[in-house]
């Protein structure tokens, strides 16, 4: 239980920082869309977390199907809740970013926008196939073979805009400023340490989960 | 028996079966008919008030009606296949359900890779004979001769078709041990991964079916993509899916 309190410690600690950096070292706004830019600093570190834990899902259902170890099902199941959260968060601040910037909330003819909100949907249906399933074993083989099948959509989240061109969301963002540089790659790297602590409680979660009920069947079993 | 000649007498077992009684491809293509017969009343319904004006002459209306039948035809076209589609994908597992479960596979001297082909190929079968069916429809319906276009429409839907059924047999074998949730959840699971392809052949189909005046409008939307290139990436699609279904699916039949 420590060492998830550690976790959580380092997590909010390192997010303080990047608030402080956002608010404190970076420049206040900048020429065409003011100071809106500034929650890229959020919205970038949860869109790149979002692809790494889904892939991370994507190789753990994988190594599940070759091995069998029920752990590496409950760690791909655990990536992917925290993944969606992260992706979320994703939509929720661009599209903040984006009535600022664009005035409006939404672009359906946006690639990026329509390509993250597909793998937002892929992992949803994810999460509705494994609500479905009911016996624990099938449940964790089907999810892991449809866990597989998802991850094909994360590449094409990155190649949409080079399929599509770019209508409003660019390829990178372009940021000249070194204090800019390094307060976006410290605020991916402290939102890494903060998801993986949400990681590390949900399969904490899904373990006493799993513990409780096999407790519960061997009460049953044993006719208690 | 060598993997080929098993293949081919599983994919000839399943064709047979729809020979005898095709019950699927006839549903399959009354759905699709179905909808393509909607679509173009709701074409007709919405387009004709817009033109409906005392000023603008008889054959103007005519003109914009029939502008926008060819505009919205390709787009009805590609929801019908795509439901009818789930439609065939479900039933691709009937028999075995009828003998109680997929259990039988596992048992059969035959790799399940193989049955897993045999059955990509059966329903890629029957789900590209409901399209020839649907595009002859839609040629009536949206008043489209097609002289020009029928062999890259049949290309794509022939490639769009691979990449859709190929996922959808490995869903349709999961789903199938479900119960009554499984023909909802196989349609939630197979769209929302089918969407990034169904974007690219919805964006590429008025080059497709030529829609008129359709390089204006892809000009203004920064489309990069042509036919033979949305037929590339779609076989694309369609062998990773094929590749990554027959190394999966052995793993849905384990108990």
């Amino acid at each position: 239980m420590k060492s998830l309190q550690v976790h959580f410690a380092i997590g909010w600690a390192l997010v303080l920082v990047t608030l402080y950096l956002v608010g404190y070292y970076v420049p206040g706004s900048v020429e065409g869309i003011g100071s809106s830019y500034l929650i890229f600093f959020f919205h970038f570190p949860s869109a790149m977390n979002c692809l790494n834990l889904f892939i991370f899902a994507g190789v753990l259902s994988a190594l599940y199907l070759v091995s069998g170890e029920p752990r590496w099902e409950q760690l791909a199941a655990t990536a992917t809740e925290v993944g969606v959260l992260a992706c979320t968060i994703t939509m929720v601040t661009g599209s903040i970013w984006a009535k600022a910037a664009w005035g409006v909330w939404w672009n359906m003819r946006d690639p990026r926008l329509l390509s993250v909100s597909i793998m937002w949907l892929v992992y949803l249906a994810y999460m509705s196939l494994r609500g479905t399933i009911e016996e624990p074993e099938k449940r964790a083989r089907f999810s892991s073979v449809y866990g597989v099948i998802a991850c094909i959509t994360v590449p094409f989240v990155y190649y949409a805009i080079k399929w599509f061109g770019v209508i409003s969301h660019p390829l990178d963002i372009d940021l000249a400023d070194r204090a800019m540089v390094v307060t976006r790659w410290f605020g991916a790297f402290a939102f890494f340490v903060l998801y993986t602590a949400f990681w590390h409680l949900r399969y904490r979660a899904t373990q006493r989960r799993y513990a409780i009920a096999r407790l519960q069947e061997g009460f049953a079993d044993a006719g208690m | 028996m060598s993997g080929l000649r098993q293949l081919l007498s599983l994919i000839r077992w399943d064709l047979l079966r729809e020979v005898r009684r095709p019950v699927t491809l006839f549903n399959m293509t009354l759905l699709a008919v179905l909808i393509l017969f909607a679509g173009r009343i709701g074409v007709e319904v919405f387009a004709t008030p817009y033109v409906t004006d005392r000023e603008v002459g008889l054959e103007r209306q005519g003109i914009e009606v029939v502008r926008a039948t060819h505009a919205f035809g390709p787009i009805f076209f590609w929801i019908a296949v795509l439901f009818a589609g789930t439609v065939g994908i479900n039933q691709c597992f009937a028999a075995e359900r009828k003998a109680g479960g997929l259990g039988g596979i596992t048992t059969a001297p035959i790799d399940p890779s193989t049955f897993y082909l045999a059955k990509v190929v059966g329903t890629w079968v029957y789900t590209m004979t409901m399209q020839i069916l649907l595009l002859g429809a839609y040629i009536v319906l949206f008043n489209d001769s097609m002289s020009s276009t029928w062999p890259i429409v049949l290309a794509a839907t022939a490639s769009f078709t691979i990449a859709y059924v190929a996922p959808g047999v490995v869903l349709a074998a999961m789903t199938t041990t479900l119960g009554g949730a499984g023909e909802v959840v196989l349609r939630i699971l197979l769209f929302v991964i089918m969407i990034p392809l169904i974007m690219l052949t919805l964006d590429v189909s008025a080059a497709l079916f030529e829609v008129p005046g359709s390089e204006h409008a892809l000009r203004s939307t920064n489309f990069t993509l042509g036919p033979t290139q949305y037929l590339g990436i779609a076989t694309c699609f369609g062998v990773i899916y094929l590749c990554v279904g027959y190394v999966l699916f052995p793993k849905v039949l384990e108990e």
